[in-house]
Order: C-alpha cells, then structure tokens, then sequence
C-alpha cells in the first residue's frame, strides 16, 4: 500500500451531550481497497459514516481530523461546501432500502439528480440518458426509468440506491449495512456488484457491517470496533484467521457456533403435520379480486419428543405462517395437525393449547409496555386453571430456568436489554411446560455475542426439560448448530427435508444448494472465494 | 417527572372555567333569569363588575351559567361520541381488512360527510332547537372521530408479537382488545378527548349563535354574541367578553391536551433518557 | 389508474345514495306527518289536506324518495312552501353567494399557509416558527363568526374602510368580490394558521425519513431537499386537512353570513327552519353534503397524482 490514501481519519472522536460515542479513531481507506469496520450495535461504527458525510444528528459534535485525498479537511466545512462533495467524493448507501428512495419520485429522476445537483450534466434530457446507464451498470437494465420505488423488489431498490451514490463517480463509497435487511441470496448479489464497482472504478469502499461472514467475503482490511473505539486492525485475511485481541476473538467464535454433532432422537413422535395447506383468500381490490395467495402448500413434517426442528428459508417462504398453523391460531385449508393424538385448529380446547409456545424474533414488539415482567410471563395461565400462588412459584422457577432473578418479575420489560427480554421470552415460553416450542427467528436479531449465550440457554433447557423445539430462521450458521433435522421451504413449499447434517453436507435440491452457496460463510475466510 | 408547561398553563386555565361554571350552579352575583330593564347596559360597578345587557342582566353571571351550559353540552357529547366511537373503533380494528371493518369505516366516512352543523340543522328541523338536541348533533359527529382515532392506534398494536402471544394463549379478541389494545391507546383516546372537548366548546357556541343551541332563558355564550350583535356599534364589550371566553377556554383546552400528549408520548420518554 | 378512479366513483355514488336516504328519512319520515308539521298546530284539516296533496305526500315512501331523487338529478327541487317559488331558483340565487365565499376562503387560507409553513419549518425554533405556532392555536381556538365580529369592529366601524355587511351583487365583479372580502379574510385566516402548523409538522415528520438522508448524501442542500423532497410527500397529510376544511368552511360560511348579512344558503335554510319550510331544509342540506362528498372525491383524486403508490 504505497498510494496515498483516499480518506484519512485520525483521532476521530465523536460526542453526544458531553459523552463520547467514538473515541480516538484512526483509519484510512485506500482506492481498489475495501476496507470493513465491524462492530456489534451501539459500537459507534455508523456515527463514524455519518461525521465523515457531515450528516451526524443535531446536538452530536466531531473533533479530530478527516482528511479527503490528503488535503482538504472535511471537519469544520460549512454546509455549502459539504453539499459539494457529497455524492460528488464521497457516496453512501444505507441499510434500509424499502425507505431510502422517495417513494413519490421516479427511480431514473432519483439517479439523474446526483448528476444535475453536481453539474455534471447540465440538462434534464442527457442526465437522464446517463441515469440509464448507470443503471445498467448496476444491473437493472431491464427497469425503465418512470418506474416508482414501490414497484421494486428490495434488492432492486437497494441497487437503484447504489446507483444514485456512484452516479457522480465518488473516489470514496460508504456502505452502512447496506445487505442486512436483505435475503441471502440478493445479498450476495449485492455484495458482488460492490466488489465489481470496486475494481472497476477504483474507489475506496468502506464496509459497514456486523456480520463478520460479510466481512470475510469483501474485505481487503477490517477494523473491529467496540464502545466507540477501534481495538484490532489489519489485513482481514490475517485479523480473522488470527485475531489477537480477545473480543475479536469472542466474537468470531460466537459468530460461527458449531454445527451440532449428529444424534439419533429416539423420542416417540409427538407431532405430525400432514399435507398442510394455508390459503388465504381473495381480497377485494375495488371492483377486482386478486388470486387466492398459496402460503403453504401441501406441507408433512414430523417432530419426536426432544427434538429440534429447522425450518429454514428466505422471507415470504411461508414458514412463519406454517408455525401459526402449528400453533392452532390460523385454520388450515388442507390436511391435519396432529399433536399426541388431538387434532390442532383454532377453536382447539384451552387445555391442548397448553402444549404449545412460541419465542419471537423481535425483542421490543413481544411484550405489553404496560405490564411488569411477571404478569407477562403468566399470561399463558390466564386461561389455564392455576392457583395465583402457583402462578407466582411457577414464574419464579421460570426465571430462574433462563438465568433471571425471580425479583425481576415487577420490573418493566423496559428496564431489560435485549438479550434479557429474549430470555424472558423464553420463560413465558416455558411457564405451561410445554413440549413443542417454536423459535420463530427468535435469535435473528440479537448481537452475536448475545446470540450464542441466547442459543446456549436454549440447548441447556432443552435437554433439561426434554423440550422439542421447531427452529424458523433464515440463518443456516445457526440453525446448523441447533437442529436435528432440517425441512427448506421455499415459495409455500417444502422442497427438501431430512437429518441436519446431510441437508448441509450434500443437498439434494438446488434452491437448498444455492442457499448454502450464497450465504457468506465464516469458515470460508482463509481461501477469499472469489465472487463472479 | 417533568410537567410540560403548556400542560400547566392551559389546565388552570381549563379548571378556572370549570370552577367558575361549578360556583355558578351553587351561586351567581344576581338572577340570570330576572330582567330588570332599568339596569340595562350599565358600566363595570362594583354591584355589576362586568355591567348589564341590554335586558339588564349581570354579565358576570350570564358568563358563568353559560360556562356551565357550554361545558356540560361539550362533556355529553364527547360521553356519546366516545361512548359509541371507541368500542367501534375495536371491534373495527379487529375485523380489520374484513367487511365488518369496511362497514363500520364506511358509516365512518359518510357522518363525516355531514358536517356538525348540518346534522345539528337537521336534527332541529325537526324535533325543533334545544340543548339536548344540540348535545346529540356534536356527540353524533364525535362518534366517527373516536372510532378513527381508536381504529388507528388499535391496528399497529395487533400486528405486534404479544398479540400473538395472547392468542397463543387462547385468548380471545375481546379479551385482548380490553386486557392489551385499550390500556394502550388510552392515551390517544384521552388527547383525543380534550381536542373534542375544545372543538364541542366551540360548535355549542356556533350553534347557539344561530339559534339552535340552548333556547332561552338559559344563557349561552353564543347566543350572548347573538344578542349583542345589534348593539356592537353602541356597546362592543358585550360582544367581546362572551367570545374572548369561548377563545380563552378553547385554547386552554388545546393547550392542555398538547401538554398531555407529550407528556404521555413514550417516544418522547425514550429520547429524554 | 382507471380501477382507483372508478372505485372512487363507486363510492361517492354510494355515500350520495346512502346520504339521501339518511335526509329524506331525518325529514320526511321519522317526525310524522311534514304536513302538519309545517302548518303548525292551527291549521285546518283541509288545508293540511291541500299541502298534502300538493307535496305529493299520498304516494308511497319509495315513491316519494324516487320522486325527490330523481327531481334533484334534474335540478328540480320542488316548490318552497312560503316564497311559492322553485326551490331550485333560491339556491341559484344564495349559491352564487355561498360558494364563491368558500371557495375565495380555501385560495386565500392555502395561498396563505404554504409560504409559512415552509417558512416555520425552516426557521425551526427561530421566531417565524414560533409565531406559526401561537397563531395557529389562537387560530384554532377563536370561534369564527366572532372573528368576524372582530373584523367588523376594527374595519368597518373604527377604520371605516369597508362597509359592514351586505352583498353588491355581482353585477360589477370588483364590487362583489370586495363585499365577500372581509368575510372571506375572517374565515381564511384561522383555516390558514391551522394549515401552516399541519404542513410545519408533516414537513418536519418527513425530514425525519431515510430518503431525505439519501437525498443529502446526494449533496443536496437542506434548502433543495426540502423543496424537491420533502414537500411532495407531506403534501398528503395536507391534502386529508385541505379537504376537511372545505367542509368546515362551508360550515362557518353559512355562520358568518349572520354577520354580514350576506344573503347566502345560510340565511335561507335558517329561515327555512323558523318558517318549518321542510321542502328548503331539505334540499339545502342535501346540496350541502353533496359538496363535501364531492370534495372528498376530489381529494382522493389528488392523493393519486400525489402518491403512485395509490395509482393500480
């Protein structure tokens, strides 16, 4: 790395209200280079993106240095100045692209105005026409210009949104988790075209990201921070398959847990679905009624007493709207449930419901605001016929069971991290001791150093309450470490079903091959893949 | 805990009026109900402290029952439109995308078609003008705002994930509705309240400025405003008192209920922290 | 495009049909006898026979509705009991009062609160903001037709620059429109404060979404943004408060024409209910909610060219 640098941080330190977000940072980023800065959420890394652009929330300072080709410093700018090298220098795409376009404005008008408001082209007419090729490049030849944000998939807005921060041809891109809300597989289409703007126009990329798989499919160099600091930095492919300080490491290890060992479930089996299907109906769209919507299709599965289930699939494959089947809350069009010989459906006697539990994926939607952890996690008895002093005993024993204090039950769910109000998920989850409990991405969005204490109180209790769990998650690296057998659907359907460890090892299907294929993977790191 | 200030300032002003309009069922200065016209449109005295109308009844004390009036007819209309207009609002909320919702939404949209005023004009038409009446013109057309605001906070609280946990449980939707929904959007609900309150103020005095609210002798502010538009050229107080009320209890309650919601907005808790 | 156009259509036609049926039930139906309603206590019964039948009451109530509906289609509004004159002709007459007050008032007040509230949200927390603000609160809490008092007070009475009421006609378009003038101003101003603080806010809501961020690491400035990006999409919000104005403005038209003594539909539905003239009260009030279920089509309309995610 002889070239000098494209952007030069040092001593960055970011403050809000007197406490400091980001603390002495350093870095720079070198043109072909990517560059990825890795952290868990709250670690600082996009304060750090966003006071490059100049663009932090009111009432959050930056001091320090910014340095943009050695020269101009960007620290201190005034707006008028800072308007013109953004998108102009530097460019930035975000992590939600269901948001990030004006939902009001044609897609070939978005990408147009970066080459209008930088002057590049001076008339309407030929920035549209080059509009139209910077979306070629990004591969949407075949989206007209006139087409709306809503119109398009995610990975399509997501690329529409690349297009308008390269348009001006930046020296620098900033990526701020531009894949996370995306489907593995267009996040790896994703992943690829940034790599070959890369390469093409020779811009420093600086990747944002907490997901270390992404980070050992891109990246050229890595700095991994933690509480606003950075604490190890080098050459990604000597960083990851060396790392020397100790969170790096904690946190590499927690993100690839390992697949579980191969067992034989001898249990007797305690559900069967067969030939499931959910049909929801048509809807009246004015004076037109749309297709019935197939969710599931003809689904057969079976789960033995201390087993795991995996479901795993892309979003919108149906899966969670077969666990709600599952859990007897939504009636099935087709086929039966059968759980220890009684039938599941919505008007299912209160005292078969008892069996059943769920653990969501969102840890701030699962709990009523107004209600202290206790009567949550009892709610699941207000139906069944229990004393209150049980109730209180069972709560209290519940808590325990996930690592909590029974004197957490009058606190407010609030008052917990997101890790702690999964595993109060977990207890009201358990406090019918149930058999089944299904785990509806209930990791998915947790820091992986939570995830792999969440994961390992899950496998504990399991064993300890001889629990059989269904498993939903679009995360293979997870539902490898967790599940006994594996069923992937895809589009309503189950395509491939079998033992875990033969789903991953050789799978038969080829929308399960690709699955495994695109999904970045931790363990790929030393030998870089490279992407076509 | 911090009050906001707007909450303050506009609850005492709300609760002067309110205690005002209380002491005037207990007691006023002098019989709004005599006329005595040989007191008629005196000045500010100490025997009348705001002086006479022009049927020499102290203004003082037509200001105070027609606190009262206007109060108690904005208070049972909000009774009605809340009373109606948010169980409708639930239950909408939980047929919603279903025909019971669009039937209720749609019933919605067409009281909304008719403005206060004109149901009010109806109403009396027919059954002639009264405060009673008056009450059920404002209460019908608060119904469809208590409803929409109800439906509105309702739907995203169903699509969360301890919605679902609840029926996981075997609850049912009415159970829910009152043990989840409702303590959750009580809040709306209340700011909502105040807003209707000030806006019921309002329509009491517009219709009794034209005749359809409360017929005589019970005074009102607004037909105190009727009265006094002959005499604006002569005596502009009287018209200017009974309206500098109406403004002043109106903004109060607006000023009260903005306080209220931020107060009570959680988002707002969350950013302060 | 064409299904949410014709969709809408649907249900206008709808909500006119369900109104009418509401109306022609409110007056007609649930009071009893209108004739004898309408004469009052002392009338004769031959007399009340004589309205009766000149109403065309014998016929049944399907009958009488479709004769009612069908008549209005045709902008036949029956015979005024007390004038003797078609109906129809008083509302041409207090019509061309009304309406252009309503409409005079919407320009003026949508005139008025755009600059401001862009002007307010920019100037965030500066005075021009906090000046939207106070005024709109005064703007929603003071009763309109005292306003209007107010007004006259001030202009006509101490300032002497207008007249205090009454209409010139439009036989001379400057003199009609200068009689409509301070009634229109003491309906506008506090629809405008209200107007300003509902953009401020739906501007200031919109600033807060992810595309204005893109839109300034695009290199807009914040001046750019909020014109180009902002603006359009808060238009919605105020488009919703727009046509619920109309209504509200209709409203306080037919209030402040007590004021000024403008002879507009006001003045002739309230004498239509003091002298029980049911066939007035009726039609009025249906001409009066055909207009706001028209505005809100209207407004459903605008929300499409605003917003193509309503465009299927």
């Amino acid at each position: 790395m002889t070239a000098s640098p494209r952007l030069e941080l040092e001593n960055l330190t970011i403050t809000h209200e007197g406490g400091a977000l980001v603390s002495d940072l350093s870095l720079k980023l070198a043109a072909h280079r990517i560059t990825a800065l890795v952290g868990e959420s709250g670690s600082g890394k996009s304060m750090t993106a966003l006071a490059i652009m100049g663009l932090l929330p009111p009432g959050c300072s930056a001091h320090g240095s910014v340095l943009l080709n050695g020269t101009d410093s960007l620290l201190g700018l005034s707006d008028r100045k800072m308007c013109q090298l953004r998108g102009r220098k530097i460019g930035m795409i975000f992590q939600e692209p269901m948001t990030a376009l004006n939902p009001v404005m044609q897609i070939g008008a978005q990408v147009a105005e970066t080459l209008m408001v930088h002057r590049i082209t001076l008339n309407r007419r030929a920035a549209m026409a080059q509009a139209r090729a910077i979306l070629d490049r990004v591969g949407l030849a075949q989206i007209a210009l006139d087409r709306y944000p809503h119109e398009l998939s995610g990975g399509q807005r997501q690329r529409v949104a690349i297009a308008t921060a390269i348009a001006a041809a930046p020296d620098i891109l900033i990526a701020d988790e531009a894949t996370t809300a995306l489907d593995v597989t267009t996040q790896q289409g994703i992943l690829a075209l940034l790599k070959t703007l890369v390469a093409a126009d020779g811009m420093a990329l600086l990747l944002i990201t907490h997901d270390l798989a992404v980070v050992a499919s891109m990246a050229d160099e890595v700095a991994v921070m933690n509480q606003g600091r950075i604490i190890e930095k080098g050459d990604a492919k000597r960083l990851l398959s060396n790392p020397r300080d100790p969170y790096t490491k904690a946190l590499l290890s927690a993100a690839r847990p390992a697949p579980k060992e191969p067992q034989p479930v001898s249990g007797e089996t305690l559900l069967s679905v067969e030939g499931v299907s959910r049909i929801y109906p048509p809807k009246r769209l004015g004076l037109r009624k749309s297709e019935p919507f197939v969710a599931v299709r003809d689904a057969n599965l079976t789960l033995k007493r201390g087993e795991c289930l995996g479901i795993v699939g892309g979003s919108g494959c149906g899966k969670s709207t077969l666990a709600r089947a599952i859990l007897g809350l939504e009636a099935a069009q087709a086929g039966k449930i059968v759980l220890d010989g009684t039938q599941v459906h919505p008007k299912m006697p209160l005292e078969n419901r008892r069996h059943l539990s769920i653990v969501f994926q969102d840890p701030y939607g699962s709990f009523n605001p107004r209600w202290w952890v206790g009567r949550v996690i009892a709610e699941p008895l207000d139906l069944q016929n229990v004393t209150s002093d049980e109730v209180t005993s069972r709560v209290a024993t519940a808590l325990e069971q996930v690592g909590l204090s029974p004197q957490d039950a009058q606190k407010y769910p609030h008052q917990f991290s997101g890790g702690q109000r999964q595993r109060i998920a977990i207890a009201r989850a358990l406090i019918t001791r149930p058999d089944i409990v299904v785990l509806d991405e209930a990791v998915s969005a947790l820091d992986v150093s939570v995830r792999a204490r969440v994961l390992d109180l899950l496998k504990s209790l399991q064993k300890e309450l001889q629990l059989s769990y269904i498993f939903i998650t679009h995360d293979l690296t997870v539902v490898a470490h967790m599940a006994d057998h594996i069923a992937v659907m895809e589009h309503g359907v189950i395509v491939e079903q079998g033992p875990a460890h033969q789903i991953l090892s050789a799978p038969k299907h080829p929308y399960t091959e690709n699955l495994l294929n695109t999904a970045p993977r931790l363990a790929a790191a030393p030998q870089k893949r490279t992407v076509s | 805990m911090t009050v906001q200030r707007s909450l303050i300032i506009g609850g005492a002003i709300s609760l002067f009026f309110l205690a005002l309009a209380t002491l005037s069922l207990l007691w006023v200065p002098h019989e709004v109900t005599s006329l005595a016209i040989a007191n008629r449109l005196q000045g500010p005295s100490a025997t009348y402290l705001l002086g006479t109308d022009q049927f020499g009844r102290d203004i003082l004390s037509l200001l105070m029952v027609g606190a009262q009036t206007s109060i108690a007819v904005a208070v049972a209309a909000i009774g009605i439109g809340a009373g109606v207009g948010v169980p409708l609002g639930l239950l909408a909320a939980t047929q919603h995308g279903r025909f019971g919702d669009e039937l209720i939404m749609r019933g919605n949209d067409l009281i909304f078609a008719f403005p206060a005023l004109v149901i009010a004009i109806l109403i009396t038409a027919t059954y002639g003008p009264s405060a009673f009446n008056a009450i059920l013109a404002i209460g019908i057309f608060n119904i469809p705002v208590f409803a929409r605001v109800t439906r509105a906070g309702a739907l995203p609280i169903w699509t969360l994930d301890y919605i679902l946990a609840a029926r996981v449980a075997g609850k049912s939707k009415l159970r829910i509705s009152l043990e989840h929904i409702l303590p959750n959007i009580l809040n709306l609900i209340i700011v909502q309240a105040t807003i209707q309150f000030s806006l019921g103020i309002l329509a009491e005095a517009a219709l009794s400025y034209v005749g359809l609210g409360a017929q005589p002798p019970t005074p009102s502010w607004g037909r105190m405003l009727a009265e006094a538009q002959t005499m604006i050229y002569t005596h502009p107080m009287l018209a200017i008192l009974p309206g500098a009320c109406i403004m002043a209890l109106v903004l109060g309650l607006n000023l009260a209920g903005d306080g209220l919601r931020d107060q009570l907005d959680p988002r707002l808790e969350r950013t302060l922290k | 495009m064409l299904s949410y156009f014709l969709n809408r259509v649907l249900a206008m036609i709808l909500s006119l049909a369900v109104a009418s049926v509401v109306i022609f039930c409110l007056i007609e139906v649930i009071p009893g006898d209108p004739a004898s309603f309408m004469l009052g206590l002392n009338a004769t019964d031959e007399a009340v026979a004589n309205l009766r039948a000149e109403l065309g009451l014998d016929g049944g109530l399907l009958t009488r509705y479709l004769a009612w509906v069908g008549g209005m289609v045709q902008g036949e509004f029956g015979l005024s009991y007390t004038y003797r004159v078609p109906v129809a002709d008083l509302i041409q007459d207090r019509l061309a009062v009304s309406l252009p007050l309503a409409i005079y008032a919407l320009i003026l007040s949508t005139a008025l609160a755009i600059p401001v509230g862009v002007l307010a949200t920019a100037k965030r927390g500066a005075w021009p903001d906090l000046g939207v603000m106070a005024a709109a609160q005064i703007g929603i809490a003071i009763p309109n037709f005292w306003f209007a008092m107010l007004l006259v007070l001030l202009f006509a009475i101490k300032l002497q620059w207008v007249s205090a009421g009454g209409f010139a006609g439009w036989d001379s378009f400057g003199a009609g429109l200068a009689s409509l003038t301070l009634p229109a101003f003491a309906l506008a101003l506090p629809q405008a404060a209200i107007l300003a603080r509902v953009l401020r806010s739906a501007l200031l809501e919109t600033l807060e979404q992810d595309y204005i961020r893109t839109a300034r690491a695009k290199g807009l400035s914040r001046r750019r943004t909020l014109w180009r990006h902002a603006l359009r999409n808060a238009g919605i919000p105020v488009m919703t408060i727009l046509g619920l104005q109309f209504s509200f403005l209709l409203a306080g038209a037919i209030i402040i024409e007590n004021v000024f003594f403008l002879p507009g539909l006001g003045r002739l539905i309230f004498q239509g209910i003091t002298q029980r003239d049911l066939i007035v009260v009726e039609s009025v009030t249906m001409l009066l909610v055909f207009a706001v279920i028209l505005v809100t089509f209207l407004v459903d309309l605008a929300y499409a060219a605003l917003d193509p995610r309503l465009r299927r």
